[in-house]
């Protein structure tokens, strides 16, 4: 789901890149010292996670934990999806270092709609940490499969969405056990 | 705090044996065919991965088609020089490599190399430095930022 350096304009990139820092900027201003170990764990959970791959259709597929970035985080979890996505790149060439804004806006989309889902959706929250988990890597597939319908790219939107299905539901269901754990040792974390 | 930390790394135990996601470019070059493997980092193949073969000097493609089931390419360079592979998978997964085919390539001798695109880490010592270094900086993030007076309500 990452997109790698040449598939978009250059342009395109630059504008997104531009884009992603000023929103890094805006969901970081009046940060507490306290919340950052918070986000640092969380970033880390993001990263290892997206490392477990699912070979698909031929091809592989990742989790991502956005989902459960937006329900601990907020509107922090988007510095936090951009300094992931950045390490990712850096280390494991996943996704290029110059799409970092774009692949910042598609997964921090998704995090940040888990954020409203969780802030401001009332309903069990139980129930809410598997639709976080499974929207939060939806939106985002939906949105890279967009990307590549606009640019004529990939093998169509239908495919992509159809390998993601079945990557939403495996996170929903690793988010709503993840929540039940954090929630039993330690439910302040999900305290804003 | 122990708890959540122990979290992360049953996640680590789970995914550090798994297959990561970049592409990886294996290039044999053995007279009188350029065999490259396009496979995930971590071991699996990609099948029908969209390649390019081009002759660098001139920027003139030469070659353009699918890898087999098994990620397996093949082209016959037809002159020495600099040339440039690079391997598409559709789902926005991009990696190119440049080799050279000299003049020992066509004289059919002890030309056979391997050529390898993508990082020479291993898989865990990256994931670690990837762990360390997200950590250590909030580390110090926290620490500068802790050492600032609050910001006003």
């Amino acid at each position: 789901m990452h997109i790698a350096d040449g598939i978009l304009p250059m342009g395109v990139s630059i504008a997104a890149d531009a884009v992603a820092l000023a929103g890094v900027y805006a969901s970081s201003r009046n940060l507490d010292a306290r919340e950052i170990p918070r986000m640092g764990i969380s970033t880390t959970a993001m990263f290892v996670v997206s490392l477990i791959h699912l070979p698909m259709g031929g091809t592989s597929i990742h989790l991502g934990l956005y989902g459960l970035a937006g329900m601990i985080l907020g509107v922090r979890s988007f510095p936090a999806v951009v300094v992931n996505l950045l390490f990712q790149s850096l280390i494991f060439q996943h996704g290029g270092l110059l799409s970092v804004g774009v692949n910042s806006m598609t997964m921090g989309a998704g995090a940040l709609l888990s954020w409203l889902i969780w802030d401001f959706f009332p309903g069990n929250r139980a129930v809410k940490s598997f639709v976080c988990g499974f929207l939060g890597i939806l939106l985002p597939a939906f949105l890279v499969s967009l990307i590549f319908l606009l640019l004529h790219y990939g093998k169509g939107m239908l495919f992509l969405m159809g390998l993601y299905i079945p990557a939403a539901v495996v996170e929903g269901i690793l988010s709503f056990f993840i929540y039940r754990y954090i929630h039993r040792v330690q439910p302040e974390v999900f305290a804003r | 705090m122990k708890k959540i930390f122990g979290l992360i790394f049953c996640l680590w135990g789970i995914c550090a044996p798994l297959p990561a996601h970049g592409i990886v470019l294996d290039v044999r070059l053995h007279f009188p065919t350029v065999t490259i493997q396009v496979r995930y980092d971590g071991g699996g193949p990609i099948a029908f991965a969209l390649v390019q073969v081009m002759f660098a000097k001139e920027g003139s493609e030469f070659q353009k088609g699918r890898t087999d089931g098994n990620g397996f390419f093949s082209f016959t360079p037809d002159r020495q020089g600099k040339w440039t592979f690079s391997a598409d998978d559709e789902m926005g997964h991009r990696e190119a490599i440049e080799f050279v085919v000299d003049e020992a390539f066509f004289r059919g001798k002890a030309s056979d190399a391997n050529l390898h695109a993508g990082s020479n880490w291993s898989y865990l010592i990256r994931l670690l430095a990837g762990v360390i270094l997200i950590l250590g900086l909030s580390a110090l993030f926290y620490r500068w930022k802790k050492g600032r007076p609050e910001p006003k309500a």
